[in-house]
């Protein structure tokens, strides 16, 4: 009789017991279950939006965005160029090869003006036996200046960032900006300088920036 | 006594065949109740992951009124490619007689982060400086079998040329 309850009190144990280790695996794959997708929605929830501000922008239409050497002439050594009236805003540099004959030109400011102005080589002291014959003819265009900050903590790809004018003309920020450290972000608290050379259209009013689903746009002055 | 041992061993034995039996039945139905669940939580995470928004300046979408064409810019800013065919946008409710659609830079998918250019053609015309609503419709592609939709509105000033 003892052996009789002693083998139902251990059968009835090992049943109990097999009970609860199946409860235990399915709470076990219910939990984590849960901590899988909680977890993938906190993930989800702490991405940030980016956060900018467009500082302030402004567009010069009569701005000199090209320089073309029409004559290379000899005997110059590397400087600088400016309007011939040392007006309008625009400087200028050049480099020579080895006979002093003019072979790049950069726009270090564009200026603005109402026509395109006649350009004037500044020798430096060593080039005082020039022939002369160099001359070097601007076109102008629009340029659109712009300064804008990074408010938030989200660090922009600058290709993530799109560029608009009056609403159109999409373009992609990288396609137009050039960093100067040769960085392609935009980090948190960073202040951007867009220098814009646009010479196809005129008369623009506003500028918009576009990055992830952050629209920023402000008047063009 | 003898006999009393073996019909408990018997019993015994039974009945740990018909637990574990029953267990192994149980656990494996649970496993597959949670691998269904998983695919569900899946498919409402995707919805987290596939996003749109309207692009540009809302307080000058460009309005031809020679041709009655106005142009918006979306932007892809989920984790998947969009759909550029299986798209639809309402200007104040009414559906655009046509529309074209360009994907920026360049390319043939809509990928995170590009833009698609959409030129409609409306029935009616606008005036300079009227407001309009926009409500984009769309789905992304199909990820994994399942394709989620998107939708995106806005109010806008037009700008009337």
């Amino acid at each position: 009789m003892k052996s009789d309850m002693g083998a139902s009190v251990g059968v009835g144990g090992l049943i109990v017991g097999i009970s609860m280790l199946v409860v235990f695996s399915m709470a076990y794959q219910a939990i984590t279950l849960q901590i899988d997708s909680g977890l993938d929605r906190i993930e989800q929830a702490d991405q940030p939006m980016p956060t900018f501000v467009l500082n302030d922008a402004e567009i010069w239409e009569g701005a000199v965005v090209s320089l073309t050497i029409t004559a290379a002439g000899s005997g110059y050594t590397d400087g600088t160029l400016k309007s011939a009236t040392n007006t309008g805003g625009f400087t200028g540099t050049y480099t020579v090869d080895g006979s002093g004959a003019i072979v790049s030109v950069v726009i270090t400011s564009h200026g603005n003006y109402s026509a395109a102005p006649s350009i004037d080589i500044v020798c430096s002291t060593a080039c005082a036996s020039n022939d002369g014959l160099g001359d070097i003819t601007a076109a102008l265009g629009d340029v659109v200046y712009a300064n804008m900050t990074n408010t938030g903590s989200v660090t922009i790809s600058h290709d993530d960032i799109w560029l608009f004018v009056d609403g159109l003309d999409a373009t992609r920020f990288s396609s137009v900006y050039t960093s100067t450290i040769s960085s392609e972000n935009w980090y948190s608290g960073e202040s951007l300088r867009l220098v814009w050379l646009d010479a196809s259209v005129t008369g623009f009013e506003r500028l918009s920036l576009t990055a992830g689903a952050r629209s920023s746009s402000i008047e063009l002055v | 006594m003898a006999d009393g041992g073996a019909s408990s061993m018997i019993m015994l034995v039974t009945a740990l065949l018909i637990s574990g039996s029953a267990s192994a039945i149980l656990i494996g139905q649970w496993g597959e109740t949670v691998r269904v669940l998983q695919q569900q939580e899946r498919v409402a995470g995707l919805s987290s992951e596939v996003d749109v928004n309207i692009a540009g300046d809302l307080a000058m979408v460009n309005f031809d009124s020679a041709t009655n064409t106005m142009t918006l810019y979306f932007i892809n800013t989920g984790e998947h490619d969009l759909s550029t065919t299986d798209y639809e946008v309402v200007v104040n409710g009414v559906t655009p007689t046509s529309k074209t659609e360009t994907i920026l830079p360049a390319g043939a998918d809509w990928e995170p982060g590009l833009l698609l250019e959409v030129e409609l053609v409306t029935a009616a015309g606008f005036t300079d400086g009227d407001d309009a609503s926009i409500y984009f419709v769309g789905q992304s592609v199909a990820i994994d079998g399942v394709v989620e939709p998107v939708t995106a509105q806005a109010e806008v000033r037009l700008n009337v040329v």
